[in-house]
């Protein structure tokens, strides 16, 4: 027998069934769909279809969420439909995915060609919506609507509205050229076992977040990759973010990598280039570094006349480059008003890099390398070839060591202390208990292989359980910087290169320390408050010290195995004062950008001469007086 | 067969998918209120304030208090809209998006200082959410949003656009002017996140001929809380600031006289009116001023980028140049009224191509332009015949300085970044009256010149020297090259820094050794002093 509270729906509402079943009664019926009728205590009788796309739901436009239709084209109508404009003209809506694993065959395009509108897109939670395999852009659309996401997981969101938010979302995200985009309560897993990263093995590429000219990431988190929060635009800001193995947690001054085409017809005959389409003023910037065949390293945007679409370099290219050559524009960026600040890192090879950064300011972080959730990989088989040492990790899970050698750091949960290549130097101490804690050189066949290699001296036997991550090589270094603050940061991490590395000269590869990009500049920067276990790494080039007004920063001189360095690594400096000599003090030459020298200026040299110098009297380089100095608009003197 | 009674549709009940409660369609209808059932008109033609009262009163009246408003623009014709329903309620106004739902009217009943908001919050614990206020009126005091002074706490908007002569009005901020006895702006947890402050005056660019915006439009007056991911554009101020405990960071402000004013104006209320503030990563492009320290107490403000004219769009298009080989004058012709107010002025000619074209050759030069007509300037010119002209364009050159500092409290000023290269100085230090201390300011360069904080004005506070707090700002690694705002200070100068291990450089003292007391000023010596807790040691 039929439900007869539906038989009395259909009576009323009428409908085909109830025609043919009921007739005399449905006669009088509206349609349902046209039945219009008020929600509870309101005045206004609408429709349920009306009603319905006031928020427009995927699955009222075919959309299953099942994970396994493909739910591409549906998804996409709606985002068309909330875009508009709709057949009475209206724009703009909200666009809701109930939750479900929506999965699609290729990217949504958050785009218009003839309507400058916004959209908002909004799950049901981000462990609950998912939009799989696919990705969020404007599609090369005139443009881009993606005004607000909310409560959704999704793979690559590239967006560039001004002002979009995103908002407690599970993606990776590019607002490398969007103004006043944030990311709120995000989270995004990179390279680490993530096989949907858009580069699981972790290079300077893979970033989890780009943040663009006055972007913020606010309480959001990243795990694992190459770079987790690369900001590259001016007044980019992380407040109360986390980023945990990294090879790099924060780098300021550090864009996306682009490619234009030359359209200067004769080919380039001087060192301006012309490109149509013009490029944008965030990706023509006056020092970003160019690559392309045959041009010599180092060169340089020098000067923008994006009206022209032309780009002056610091090189002549005459004969080098034809029409339509493709050239590439490195990521660097100068980054004004950069802002990294309650932020949290955890197992990275390097804490926060200011790559090239002018205003930009580091304060109140923590940067630890070991406490808190480790990256474990289980060793669930160690193999040990006695002829080469060399024992061969089998592991629970892949791993994502690039390929080649690497030096990693083993930590945590080490059942066997065999299992590290030599005893005890290796251990380190942890709250007072050994732990395995050891760098070891490892040999990988790259990312997401389940093996890797190190040597041993004597066969470990058995099965390990352990945890790895990158060593980290410093907390802070510092390549470029103008008029920076870097204030108030805990730095808890045994280091490889010194907790503080202000003499960063790599070409920008998270390990290079070759020192073969001399662009190193630093003027008008002040460090506070820090206290630097593994020392300090000074600027060779001293005039670049002279940059830096140190207070209150020092080493720690206490558990030295672990605070101060590991053995074998580079000795570094405790302090960053008391190391300067004569000649590192500003003069005033025109060779070297410096900061001063200024009436009151002052300074700490270890090579006052005379060097038994009274206070008030001139003093100058090659003696052995450790002074204080202050220059007292002409003369170098005396003062401590 | 017996045909049962009908149920009506609306009493119908059932129960959602795997649920097990019956409700009728009307009855989950209302869960959220939606002002198209309270007759809300969605296309602007008939005025919805009556509809969305009601909406708001019915679920205020049964404790429902989030009210959607589907994509439309919803005609506001009797403002003021009050959000909630009065102290102790709350609300939510949550639209589809701001380019999807808008609430607009011209109201302009008041343009005294209460004046004359669109819609205006009544409760402790509101959040506007995905939609557009607009106040279509331009005149002074009238605006599209206001949280009033009162027992407000906990506000929120997100995703919105305010546009307005005074797009977003917390507390009414100008009565930390006007009543001293009013501690200001006081509400507590607001969050301002993601908006969009448009003033509704056209929005003048650098080059348009009323230079500044309306005198008094202000994007966001505002006090405790948060403000972060937001667009300001085209005000006289974009960011008033005062109260407690704020948050103001990652906002790009354009295009206005003042970009953010920390606005505690001492001269009135002698009291601190902006305290526990953190002002930073700010973007603030193609404003006069950028930062505005009238005074701050606890606070810091860092990491600001104040940019120009550099790369910015909306600059000026140029149809024509010409050269004449006597003078050596380019003559400029703009395809609309140039809007120079004349007789000269300075510009900033942008991206001319070929670079020739400028004096200087750079392609991108500051000249001082005299006017001939409404579509022609002039300017001093390269010396020699420029080649064929292509493009190019112009902006009226900003003035700053970028930063101004008026008296900073127990604050820190830090890696702020001048940028815009105005016509004036980079930071222009102590306008007006002086009361600092306790103050530093770290590593911030003026590359166009920083003025020094004047010396002690005995006259301005109190029975004189002894009382001063005046330079008591420190200064670390600051200042143009080879000009920094160090050692300016008088003996006069030293107030209340008289402390054991007190160092200052004074530029006036009276002869004495290394290591002798100085005890005035008056003379011509260049120390750096010393308190040994009695007196001014000489130490270098």
């Amino acid at each position: 027998m039929a439900n007869p509270l539906l038989i009395r729906r259909r009576l009323l509402l009428g409908g085909a069934v109830g025609l043919t079943t009921l007739p005399t009664q449905v006669l009088a019926d509206t349609a349902f769909t046209n039945f219009s009728f008020a929600a509870t205590g309101a005045p206004a009788s609408r429709t349920m279809p009306d009603r319905l796309s006031d928020v427009i739901n995927v699955k009222d436009w075919g959309a299953i969420g099942n994970n396994s239709n493909d739910d591409t084209n549906a998804i996409q109508s709606a985002i068309n439909y909330a875009i508009g404009p709709r057949p009475n003209g209206s724009v703009g809506g909200r666009v809701f995915f109930p939750p479900g694993n929506y999965k699609c065959s290729r990217g949504l395009v958050v785009g218009s060609n003839s309507v400058d509108v916004g959209i908002s897109l909004i799950g049901g939670g981000w462990a609950n919506t998912f939009i799989k395999n696919s990705s969020i852009s404007k599609g090369g659309l005139a443009y881009d609507c993606l005004e607000y996401i909310g409560g959704t997981q999704i793979g690559y969101i590239t967006a560039t509205r001004p002002g979009v938010l995103i908002d407690h979302c599970h993606l990776w995200c590019d607002l490398s050229q969007c103004v006043g985009g944030c990311l709120h309560n995000c989270q995004s897993d990179g390279g680490y076992n993530a096989p949907n990263s858009p580069n699981p093995g972790g290079d300077l590429n893979a970033v989890n977040y780009w943040l663009g000219k006055a972007c913020t990431a606010i309480a959001s988190r990243t795990q694992g990759g190459g770079i987790g929060y690369a900001l590259c635009g001016d007044g980019a800001a992380c407040v109360g973010s986390s980023c945990e193995m990294h090879q790099l947690a924060f780098r300021i001054g550090w864009g996306p990598q682009v490619t234009m085409h030359i359209s200067q017809a004769a080919g380039v005959n001087t060192n301006v280039l012309t490109f149509s389409p013009a490029p944008s003023p965030l990706v023509a910037v006056v020092g970003r570094a160019m690559s392309a065949a045959n041009i010599p390293a180092g060169t340089k945007i020098q000067s923008t006349n994006l009206g022209a679409g032309q780009i002056t370099l610091t090189n002549n290219l005459t004969g080098k480059l034809a029409q339509g050559a493709s050239v590439t524009f490195d990521h660097e960026i100068p980054v004004r008003g950069g802002t990294v600040q309650s932020s949290q890192m955890e197992q990275n090879a390097i804490g926060i890099e200011i790559y090239n950064g002018e205003g930009c300011q580091v304060v109140g972080n923590s940067i630890y390398q070991q406490h808190g959730y480790p990256g474990f990989d289980q060793m669930l088989n160690l193999s040990w070839n006695a002829g080469i040492a060399t024992a061969t990790t089998q592991d629970g899970s892949p791993h994502y060591i690039p390929a080649g050698t690497h030096i990693i750091q083993f930590f945590l949960g080490l059942t066997n202390s065999n299992y590290l290549p030599s005893q005890p130097q290796n251990q380190a101490f942890y709250d007072g208990t050994i732990i395995g804690g050891a760098f070891v050189a490892v040999n990988s066949p790259g990312p997401n292989a389940n093996y890797f290699t190190y040597p041993l001296a004597a066969n470990p036997g058995g099965t390990a359980t352990c945890g790895w991550c990158y060593p980290n090589i410093s907390a802070i270094r510092v390549r470029r910087a103008i008029s920076c603050y870097i204030g108030g940061n805990l730095l808890s991490c045994a280091t490889t290169h010194g907790a503080i590395d202000l003499n960063y000269t790599g070409s920008g590869s998270y390990n290079d320390l070759s020192g073969g990009d001399p662009v190193v500049y630093h003027r008008n920067n002040v460090f506070a408050g820090c206290m630097a276990g593994a020392g300090w790494v000074l600027p060779s080039n001293t005039k670049n010290l002279a940059g830096w007004k140190f207070i209150n920063c020092g080493g720690w001189l206490g558990v030295a195995s672990y605070w101060g360095g590991v053995a074998g690594y580079p000795a570094t400096v405790r302090a960053p004062t008391g190391q300067m000599h004569f000649s590192d003090l500003p003069d005033n030459s025109a060779t070297v950008p410096q900061d001063g020298p200024y009436e009151g200026q002052e300074f700490d040299i270890v090579d006052g001469n005379p060097s038994n110098a009274a206070l008030g009297q001139q003093v100058t380089g090659g003696g052995s007086g450790h002074f204080k100095v202050r220059w007292n608009s002409s003369i170098w003197t005396r003062s401590g | 067969m017996t045909v049962p009674p009908d149920v009506y549709f609306t009493q119908y009940s059932f129960a959602a998918k795997d649920a097990p409660t019956r409700r009728t369609l009307s009855d989950r209808l209302s869960d959220v209120v939606n002002v198209l059932d309270w007759g809300a008109d969605p296309t602007y033609s008939s005025d919805s304030t009556a509809a969305i009262r009601a909406a708001i009163a019915y679920g205020a009246s049964v404790g429902n208090h989030t009210v959607y408003f589907p994509p439309g623009d919803y005609l506001i014709g009797n403002p003021p809209l009050s959000m909630g329903q009065g102290p102790g309620t709350m609300m939510w106004f949550v639209g589809a998006g701001k380019d999807a739902t808008r609430l607009r009217g011209n109201y302009s009943s008041s343009t005294s200082r209460e004046g004359s908001y669109l819609v205006q919050k009544t409760g402790p614990y509101d959040r506007i959410w995905g939609m557009t206020v607009q106040n279509d009126s331009v005149l002074p005091y009238t605006g599209a949003f206001l949280d009033p002074w009162g027992t407000n706490n906990l506000v929120e908007a997100v995703d919105c656009r305010f546009v307005g002569i005074i797009a977003y009005e917390v507390s009414w901020g100008w009565i930390t002017y006007d009543y001293p006895n009013h501690w200001g702006v006081v509400t507590y947890g607001h969050g301002i996140r993601n908006c969009e402050f448009i003033c509704s005056a056209a929005i003048p660019r650098a080059d348009a001929a009323s230079y500044l915006p309306p005198a008094g439009s202000t994007g966001v007056g505002t006090g405790c809380g948060r403000m972060s991911g937001c667009i300001v554009k085209g005000f006289d101020v974009g960011i008033a600031l005062a109260g407690y405990g704020l948050a103001v960071f990652g906002n790009h402000i354009s295009q206005c006289n003042v970009g953010i004013d920390m606005q505690q104006d001492y001269r009135r209320s002698g009291l601190s009116y902006m305290s526990g503030c953190s002002v930073f990563s700010n973007v603030i492009e193609r404003c006069n001023t950028g930062l505005y320290v009238r005074g701050i107490g606890g606070t810091y403000a860092a990491a600001n980028a104040i940019i120009g004219n550099g790369g910015v769009p909306n600059s000026a298009p140029i149809q024509n140049m010409s050269w004449n080989a006597a003078t050596h004058v380019v003559t400029v012709q703009t395809p609309a009224a140039h809007n120079i107010a004349g007789p000269t002025a300075t510009i900033w000619l942008d991206q001319v191509n070929p670079s020739a074209w400028t004096p200087d050759g750079s392609g991108t030069q500051r000249v001082t332009a005299t006017i001939t007509d409404a579509t022609h300037f002039a300017y001093a010119g390269p010396s020699a015949q420029p080649p064929t002209f292509v493009s190019g364009s112009w902006n009226r050159a900003l003035t700053g300085p970028e930063i101004q500092v008026r008296g900073p409290t127990a604050a820190t000023m830090r890696a702020n970044v001048c940028a815009s290269n105005p016509t004036g100085l980079s930071v222009q230090w102590d306008v007006g009256s002086i009361r600092a201390f306790e103050s530093v300011c770290m590593a911030m360069q003026g590359p166009n010149g920083w003025s020094p904080p004047a010396h002690f004005d005995p006259n301005m506070w109190g029975p004189g020297a002894g009382d001063g707090y005046t330079t008591s700002t420190e200064f670390i690694n600051c200042g143009t090259t080879n000009q920094p705002p160090v050692a300016w200070m008088q003996y006069a100068d030293i107030g209340r820094g008289t402390y054991q291990g007190r160092s200052y450089d004074i530029v006036d003292a009276q002869p004495t050794a290394i290591g002798g007391i100085v005890s005035g000023g008056g003379g011509n010596n260049h120390y750096k002093i010393y308190f040994n807790g009695t007196n001014w040691i000489r130490v270098a």
